[in-house]
């Protein structure tokens, strides 16, 4: 956790958004069985020619919200947009996963300062882009 | 394509929910100790005051769980989500989510479909509007 709040005159574009690493876990792959077509079913994914069981989209949309409150801040929770896309055969429990971001353009509006960023997340082994997607949110006065 | 839910009888425009939400510290706390998140703004305070409640938290009610409430939505994967955060969700208050069916279909022999979402605590605040593409599972049509 970043508990560092953003400071406008800071931002420009071509910043780096600070990455955020995590090991990936969903508390329900470990604890619940799921059918035999189940996207959750280790089995099933591996016939269909992923690496396992994939992770549900709303976690990895977690922990691109996380990478943008930790930057973001209190800002993120009222005027903010997040546009995601998952590609690339998804993440399994227990992945090495970072989350980046790289801010592409800043404008003074009336609230304060709106920043656009294009967002991120790979998986370590093998390396490869995951998520990918836009984010936006006013900092405000 | 999808045993589980019949992408012909899916009709665009059906209304889902609502699906009321509770957001108790206990489970926010919950959240924070899965996720290894201990954020100051979800446990203690935050400048809209009070505890607000993580994004994440409600990313899983938005699609899947609308359109868990008409069909069989076990084998669904997200393809695409999109997100408006419009005002905090405070710790405590409920979460109500109505949505409907705004499109379906098929590319490269997958079937998808997509839903609109919007949600609001239990005083008619509104706190978040949402669009996911879901796909309905990963066997291709022939």
């Amino acid at each position: 956790m970043n508990a560092r709040i953003v400071v406008p005159a800071d931002i420009r574009p071509g910043m780096e958004i600070p990455p955020l690493l995590k090991t990936a876990y969903q508390r329900a792959l470990d604890e619940l069985r799921f059918s035999s077509e189940s996207i959750h079913n280790d089995e099933y994914t591996r016939r269909k020619g992923y690496a396992g069981a994939l992770m549900s989209a709303y976690v990895l949309c977690g922990y691109m919200s996380e990478l943008m409150v930790n930057f973001f801040g209190h800002h993120w929770m009222s005027g903010s947009r997040i546009s995601l896309t998952f590609i690339n055969g998804g993440v399994q429990q227990g992945d090495r996963i970072t989350c980046h971001g790289r801010v592409t353009a800043t404008t003074e509006c009336e609230d304060g300062l709106r920043v656009e960023a294009e967002i991120w997340m790979e998986k370590d082994e093998p390396a490869k882009r995951v998520v990918v997607g836009t984010a936006s949110a006013v900092i405000r006065r | 394509m999808s045993k589980t839910i019949p992408f012909d009888r899916i009709e665009v425009g059906q209304e889902l929910g609502p699906i009321e939400t509770p957001a108790s510290a206990n489970a926010v706390r919950r959240y924070c100790e899965d996720w290894q998140d201990p954020n100051p703004l979800y446990l203690q305070d935050s400048p809209v005051g009070g505890p607000v409640v993580p994004p994440a938290f409600m990313a899983g009610l938005t699609g899947f769980q609308l359109l868990g409430s008409r069909y069989d939505a076990r084998a669904t994967i997200g393809a695409k989500t999109e997100h408006e955060n419009i005002n905090p969700w405070r710790v405590g208050k409920k979460l109500i989510t109505r949505g409907r069916i705004a499109d379906k279909y098929r590319k490269r022999g997958l079937e998808y479909v997509v839903i609109e979402s919007a949600s609001v605590d239990e005083d008619g605040l509104e706190i978040r509007r949402s669009r996911d593409h879901i796909l309905l599972g990963i066997e291709r049509r022939k």
